[in-house]
């Protein structure tokens, strides 16, 4: 497993958002030896006219370079500048950085003074932020050799600290803990592998894969904090030293050393401009270079970059784990350690005897689950029981969760079975003693099987290996088929069936309908012709043409008597109507004979109105009882 | 007098629980001998056809004298009748657990609809096929409730497809085997051919085809030729299977 975390400082320092005060401040990075580069920060907040002069008795001070950022947070820009410097004390004793004073466009600002100690002789930094992030303060280097490198418990470029929520444990009990690695910006990180303790008395578990990064400020500076979060769980009995390590390897660059400081002089062995153009320098007395005995690295504020494999180690803590006393321990205690709740499913439906119940039992709360265990009822009057079977579900913080338990239990008899309380005990290090958690009695009313035995209890015996399910006395309904229904040709027939019923059903429908229709459509029909015809009647009654009268009067009467009788209307004569309606039709037979004699030239002696009335009152007598 | 009576009277009944092939096996379970309740129990599905309670008392019989193959065949067999069986699933799974051979994996949809078994399915299918029909009739005779007839048939006609689907998805293939006796799948069916992969006791194949002797079945994305004997249907050919 290799990471790499990279902290850009520009990058970051244009990032990261500035918690720092306003203002000026001053911050000497590492410690300081006699004649050894330290680094000195002034930052400031706002706008700068200039890099601000520093003097300090007893050392050279250097100026190396400058960052600025600005930062803009709902719509409001603030500008923060950092000028970085090189201190050399001249020797060792104490050093006083006296006040910067910084002109600003808000005004001048000025820095706190520094005080701080010069050794005599080279070691490496301490942290800046020694006891400031950590839980102990003062880290001191160690040089202990490791596989991964040099052992350190923080540098300028990194540290790393392990947060313990608390400090007294039990044995088997598990706390969330959460590790952090901090890599200041320029730093260049490659993890070698994960966190892990630096005793055996202790383990880290459920290590998150990957931390998890972000970007903060610390006294100023910006870091890229890299956070794991684990579970620590005591071995055993102890009260030791705990600590985290981090084998990574650590790319940076060193503050530039003033030997090997380069001007452009040194560089190009003389002024390039000097020479090149004599008295007629296009600069005239403003060579750019001439008159500066500039430092290149500090131009870009680099030193020489260094690479290292080192083992970062956090600070000390003190942790005493206890065993949980002997004294009140209850004989079904099992190692869990937490808080916790205990509560049970009754089981569903009807109880039969001989018939599988299933009881769920429930244990929620905080704690080390994987010491829940043995939540199971024994077999009981009326009862045979099975091994349960467990299934945990964590729950959104670590250690949270439910652990269910489910038993299943058969009654073997019927009648009312009492299944007793279970029963659950845990040490609960907040109230520093044992609890012991049950569960309400339950009380079930068995009926006997469908097959009207009840269970034989040597039946337990009808299965040789353990947690399988006892043999059934009633022999159950028998098919004849196992097939299941959807593969039988049967069942495809039958559905066949039951279309051909519906397609023929549908078709008898709609045959029965089609002759309705037809008789309606056909009486429509005959409706409208008989209209026409007795229109035509009227029109030649008020026009006194006789013949046309009758003919019309006939034409109406066989197209009414036509429908009933099924024929032709032209072929029915006075013949037909006399034959078949005999004295019923005389009238129409009249009509008839009427309008075969007009053909001819014979007179009628009634009005033609009569005959109107005649004809429809028969025509209205025919389609009432045709 | 009074004593002969009594041991006659004792004889007969035990005469005749034991002609109940079904109350002999369990006789023979409970007093460990699980063999003889394995041939009863073969009997009593024999002689009454096919029952749940019987297969469960079989597989537990065969489980108990180590012939897993057998038992889990038996448990599936009872789980066709009755999916929702806990008692069986129990067994079944435990008896797989304990010959080594992985729990089925089974999508979401599929354990949903083994809620009902497919004779279940299948019968609700058949009733909305009915009503689908009925309605379509009605819709025919009675013009004037085409819309609501209509709407009728529709609904029908899609739980009848429904219900179909459902019972053919839940019903067990019917080229489902059980690896009763563990043998080794080879690559032709021949006995000295190359070996294709062991099966299992009470591993579950699917059979693509049968040749004289030989079965080509289907282990997951394993193929291979297994003695006909090796294997025994879920469902089988014949029913009831041991007569």
């Amino acid at each position: 497993m290799k990471y790499s975390l990279v902290a850009a400082a520009a990058l970051g320092a244009l990032a990261l958002p500035t918690f720092a005060f306003a203002g000026a401040r001053a911050q000497l990075a590492g410690s300081l030896a006699a004649g050894q580069p330290a680094q000195l920060d002034v930052t400031v907040d706002g706008e700068v006219s200039g890099a601000p002069d520093v003097h300090v008795p007893g050392a050279r001070v250097q100026l190396n370079g400058q960052m600025s950022s600005t930062q803009i947070v709902n719509g409001a820009s603030s500008q923060q500048t950092k000028f970085i410097y090189s201190v050399v004390p001249d020797a060792a004793g104490e050093l006083d950085i006296p006040a910067i004073s910084v002109a600003t466009s808000t005004g001048a600002q000025t820095t706190a003074p520094i005080h701080a100690t010069v050794s005599s002789s080279p070691r490496p930094s301490p942290s800046p932020f020694s006891g400031s992030v950590g839980a102990s303060p003062a880290p001191a280097t160690t040089n202990a050799a490791a596989p991964t490198g040099r052992v350190i418990q923080s540098s300028p470029h990194a540290f790393i600290t392990l947060d313990v929520p608390t400090h007294k444990l039990v044995v088997g009990q598990a706390v969330p803990v959460t590790i952090r690695a901090y890599f200041r910006a320029g730093t260049s990180a490659t993890l070698d592998g994960a966190p892990h303790l630096t005793t055996d008395a202790f383990t880290l578990s459920n290590l998150s894969d990957k931390p998890a990064q972000t970007q903060v400020q610390l006294r100023g500076e910006p870091y890229l904090q890299a956070t794991w979060t684990a579970l620590l769980s005591p071995a055993k009995p102890s009260t030791g030293k705990l600590a985290v390590e981090l084998p990574v390897e650590l790319a940076y660059r060193a503050a530039p050393r003033p030997a090997q400081h380069r001007t452009m002089r040194d560089i190009f062995g003389a002024d390039p401009f000097g020479d090149a153009f004599g008295s007629d320098s296009p600069f005239g007395d403003s060579d750019p270079f001439g008159a500066m005995d500039m430092d290149i690295d500090s131009m870009f504020d680099i030193g020489p970059m260094q690479q290292e494999q080192v083992t970062l180690r956090g600070p000390t803590s003190t942790v005493t784990v206890i065993e949980p006393p002997d004294a009140g321990k209850p004989a079904d205690y099992s190692g869990a350690v937490g808080a916790f709740s205990l509560s049970v499913d009754p089981p569903t439906g009807t109880p039969r005897v001989g018939e599988p119940l299933t009881l769920a039992f429930h244990v929620t709360g905080t704690g080390n689950f994987d010491r829940v265990t043995g939540i199971a009822l024994a077999d009981a009057t009326g009862m045979k029981t099975y091994p349960a079977k467990a299934d945990f579900v964590a729950g959104t913080t670590p250690l949270t969760g439910t652990k269910t338990f489910t038993q299943t239990i058969v009654p073997t008899r019927a009648g009312t079975v009492e299944v007793p309380a279970a029963t659950f005990s845990y040490f609960d290090p907040a109230k520093h003693a044992y609890v012991t958690a049950h569960t309400a009695p339950l009380s079930l009313t068995v009926v006997a099987s469908p097959g009207g035995g009840a269970a034989d209890p040597g039946l337990a015996a009808s299965v040789r290996e353990p947690g399988m399910l006892p043999n059934r006395v009633d022999p159950g309904e028998p098919h004849a088929e196992l097939m299941p229904l959807v593969d039988r040709a049967s069942t495809w027939l039958g559905v066949a069936g039951i279309l051909a019923a519906t397609i023929l059903a549908i078709l008898i429908a709609w045959s029965r309908r089609s002759h309705r229709i037809a008789s309606v459509l056909a009486s429509r029909r005959v409706d409208r012709e008989v209209a026409r015809a007795t229109e035509a009647m009227q029109r030649a009654a008020d026009q006194a043409d006789p013949v046309a009268f009758f003919s019309a009067a006939r034409t109406a009467l066989q197209t009414r008597l036509a429908s009933t009788w099924h024929t032709r209307a032209d072929a029915i004569t006075a013949h037909d109507v006399a034959a078949r309606l005999g004295d019923r039709g005389e009238t129409i037979r009249e009509v008839f004979e009427h309008a075969d004699g007009m053909a001819y030239g014979a007179p009628t002696t009634e009005p033609l109105e009569y005959w109107d009335g005649i004809v429809r009152a028969e025509l209205a007598h025919l389609e009432v009882s045709p | 007098m009074i004593r002969r009576l009594a041991i006659s009277a004792l004889l007969i009944f035990t005469a005749t629980a034991s002609a109940d092939p079904f109350v002999a096996g369990n006789a023979a379970a409970a007093h460990g001998d699980h063999a003889t309740a394995a041939t009863s129990f073969e009997r009593t599905l024999a002689e009454r056809g096919w029952s749940t309670n019987a297969l469960f008392d079989l597989g537990n019989a065969y489980a108990s004298t180590g012939q897993r193959g057998l038992a889990i065949l038996a448990y599936e067999r009872a789980l066709v009748l009755s999916p929702r069986d806990t008692a069986v699933a129990t067994n079944l799974a435990h008896t797989r657990e304990a010959a080594g051979i992985a729990q089925p994996m089974t999508s979401r949809t599929h354990a949903q609809l083994s809620r009902l078994s497919s004779d279940e399915w299948t019968w609700i299918a058949l009733a909305a096929v009915l009503l689908a029909a009925a309605a379509m009739s009605a819709r025919a005779w009675w013009p004037s409730q085409r819309r609501r007839t209509g709407a009728v048939a529709v609904f029908g006609a899609a739980i009848a497809v429904l219900g179909f689907g459902a019972a053919l998805e839940v019903a067990p293939a019917r080229s489902a085997a059980v690896v009763v006796h563990p043998d080794t799948a080879r690559i032709a069916p021949v006995a000295g051919a190359e070996e294709a992969f062991p099966a299992s006791e009470g591993e579950t194949v699917q059979i693509e085809q049968q040749r004289s002797d030989y079965v080509y079945v289907r282990d997951g994305d394993r193929y291979g030729w297994l003695p006909a004997h090796a294997l025994e249907r879920v469902l089988p050919e014949r029913a009831p299977a041991h007569t």
